[in-house]
């Protein structure tokens, strides 16, 4: 009880020390403020609702509603959905087959054969790079093939990564990985997009002599420069 | 011992094969094309009497939704008619591939009872060799139209992710007769221009019909001796009401998204500003209390917002505020007189009348007056309405001369995808309807 009394003077001794020690003009501009602060608190919510009077007799007549409000149409029975169906078995095509197998042996003992004999100390081959025209020629084709919906929404939200597995002749050996996760019926569908891109343009026209740089690749779909629309001058 | 050498060996191989790679290729893809996808829909299977008197019906129906939203390209029938469909067998994918399609759609009919039609459709993928959306409904056989615009909208929702548009109606204002004494009769209509119905005779003006978010409704205003009349339209009724009565309206009501509030403009005394009116309670509240003109309200989809028209800055610009008419903030500052801003269902954007060197404009703009974009120019264009997934905008334009008269057109929010409405007369003020119903699941 003494202890809460003597730091109870205490406190007010500091306090009227440090105001006598300020000037007059910072004591008012102190409580100046300590009231804007109060005013803010209590008094802003009810600024801010401004009541307009009442509007004056603008109408000749309002008809009071005699009527129930019209009511929700009951569901509309003309077409209901029994429900999904399965897919038949693929039919065998045997161009697809040919072209792109899961798995196929002979393809593989190829793609061996095409590797760099490590036994062989003779032959050191340069390492190869894609040029920026090697790169364009990708780009240019790839313009052709890839087709979005034009003003699909949060384009850049929509970037997808894949990777692909090439043959010399520039199909697709295995199918494409998908390295971004897909989430939500809009990122689903840029990735069908950019899949069926990859499809539509095989074989891809690249340089043999540099397989060994194109035969893997990581192709980043970003269609947010994409998606603005068409410019009319107004 | 050989064996297990040779074992070894093997997966030596195989893991030399799959050695991790030093630096991967990687290349940033940032162009592609907005054309429209090649589509394939085959005649539906079926008895022959099924095909003539639905098959057909369906097989236009889901062509032309499809192909007329501009996304979609379609294959003459001719280079399919020697095809063998058969809907239980997957298609030859190769051959579809050679025809340059990359969707196709097949489906089959059976009879159910003598009202009711059974439909079975599939989307295959061509060039991933794989159905995405294969689905059963039933429909009733007086209202086939109806079940091909619900797989059209299935199968826009399952290939772009967007909801789709093609189960709705627009109601538009006909127009008929001489420049100087048109007769206005209020039409519906299916969005494809079928089904078209008198909601009104001619006997009086009325203008810009506006669609109930919620409920089978339609308010409308028609002038009887100089007086301005807002009337109810119920559409499954058939009933007309009248709810009140003005001076004059400056600017017919608009639903707000709970679709029991209705805001407009008054004029009076060379001042507009814009009031609502509850529909139960048919109680009016004053939004804006200016000395300028303030018009053409519309609600953000969720109801927290009203973008306006005013010129109390001195000329037309475009004006946000809350709901309550507080926080009015001004989002149009280019060049030019801008109007009648109408809030896209998406919320992402608002759509407007602008008037620019001489020249009719409308465009859009992102809700805090960003990325305007104008998506057509002429010498008259106005009344932009949206289609319910906010992705094709539909006007009027006026032709010039005495001859000339105003007729419907749409077009895409990207600007792309132009064209003309079909309503055989006039036509003014179109508005859309949203969705007749909750579309066919697609997983």
């Amino acid at each position: 009880m003494l202890l809460k009394e003597e730091f109870k003077e205490q406190v007010q001794d500091k306090l009227r020390g440090f105001f006598e020690k300020l000037s007059i003009g910072v004591r008012f501009s102190m409580v100046l403020h300590f009231f804007l602060v109060v005013l803010s608190i209590f008094a802003w919510p009810r600024l801010s609702e401004i009541e307009l009077p009442e509007p004056e007799s603008l109408a000749i007549m309002i008809i009071s509603s005699t009527e129930s409000p019209a009511a929700k149409p009951k569901q509309r029975d003309d077409v209901t959905a029994v429900g999904f169906i399965q897919a038949p078995p693929l039919l065998d095509d045997f161009e697809y087959e040919r072209r792109n197998s899961d798995f196929n042996p002979g393809k593989i003992a190829a793609l061996l054969d095409k590797m760099p004999d490590k036994n062989n100390q003779n032959v050191h081959l340069p390492k190869q790079q894609l040029t920026i025209r090697d790169i364009d020629a990708i780009k240019v084709q790839m313009r052709r093939c890839w087709t979005i919906p034009a003003g699909a929404v949060n384009a850049h939200k929509l970037i997808v990564k894949i990777k692909i597995f090439l043959d010399v002749d520039g199909n697709m050996i295995t199918p494409p990985r998908v390295l971004t996760r897909a989430r939500g019926r809009f990122f689903r569908i840029a990735v069908e997009n950019a899949l069926r891109a990859l499809r539509r343009c095989q074989p891809f026209k690249m340089p043999p002599e540099k397989y060994e740089v194109w035969r893997e690749m990581v192709l980043i779909f970003n269609p947010s420069e994409m998606l603005e629309g068409k410019k009319i001058e107004g | 011992m050989r064996n297990l050498f040779a074992i070894i060996a093997l997966l030596a191989m195989i893991a030399g094969f799959f050695k991790p790679a030093q630096a991967e290729t990687e290349i940033d893809i940032t162009q592609g094309n907005v054309d429209p996808l090649p589509i394939a829909v085959a005649l539906f299977e079926g008895s022959r009497d099924l095909q003539a008197s639905y098959g057909k019906t369906l097989l236009q129906v889901i062509r032309g939704d499809l192909i007329r939203s501009g996304l979609f390209r379609g294959l003459k029938n001719s280079i399919f008619a020697e095809q063998k469909i058969s809907f239980n067998k997957s298609p030859k994918f190769g051959i579809w591939r050679g025809f340059g399609t990359d969707i196709l759609i097949v489906g089959e009919m059976k009879n159910i009872t003598k009202r009711r039609l059974g439909i079975s459709f599939r989307v295959w993928d061509i060039q991933a060799r794989r159905q995405l959306l294969g689905l059963q409904i039933t429909a009733d056989k007086s209202n086939i139209r109806r079940a091909g615009h619900l797989i059209a909208d299935a199968v826009y929702q399952r290939l772009t992710g967007e909801d789709g548009y093609f189960d709705t109606r627009i109601v538009y204002v006909e127009e008929k007769g001489p420049k100087d004494l048109r007769k206005k009769r209020l039409m519906i209509m299916d969005q494809d221009g079928a089904r078209k119905e008198y909601l009104t005779d001619d006997s009086h003006i009325i203008i810009t019909p506006r669609f109930s978010p919620t409920l089978q409704e339609i308010t409308y205003v028609s002038f009887v001796s100089k007086r301005a009349r807002v009337h109810l339209y119920n559409i499954e009724k058939k009933t007309h009401e009248i709810i009140a009565e003005f001076d004059s309206i400056s600017f017919a009501p608009r639903y707000a998204p709970n679709g029991s509030t209705l805001v407009f403009s008054l004029a009076k005394g060379g001042r507009t500003n814009i009031y609502t009116m509850n529909l139960l309670t048919r109680k009016i509240k004053q939004l804006t209390d200016e000395n300028s003109i303030n018009t053409a309200p519309s609600y953000s989809p969720d109801g927290k917002y009203i973008a306006f028209e005013s010129d109390r800055g001195g000329k037309q610009q475009i004006y946000v505020m809350r709901a309550n008419g507080s926080r009015v903030r001004r989002i149009s500052f280019s060049a030019g007189f801008y109007g009648t801003p109408v809030w896209s269902p998406r919320g992402d954007l608002i759509a407007f009348t602008k008037q620019y060197k001489g020249r009719f404009l409308i465009g859009v703009m992102r809700p805090d007056g960003s990325g305007e974009r104008i998506l057509t120019s002429g010498f008259h264009n106005e009344g932009p309405t949206w289609s319910p997934n906010g992705r094709v905008v539909i006007f009027y334009r006026e032709t010039p001369g005495s001859k000339g008269g105003p007729s419907i057109w749409s077009v895409d929010l990207t600007g792309y995808n132009e064209r003309r409405v079909q309503t055989g007369t006039f036509a003014s003020d179109p508005a859309w309807s949203p969705k007749l119903g909750k579309g066919l699941p697609i997983k």
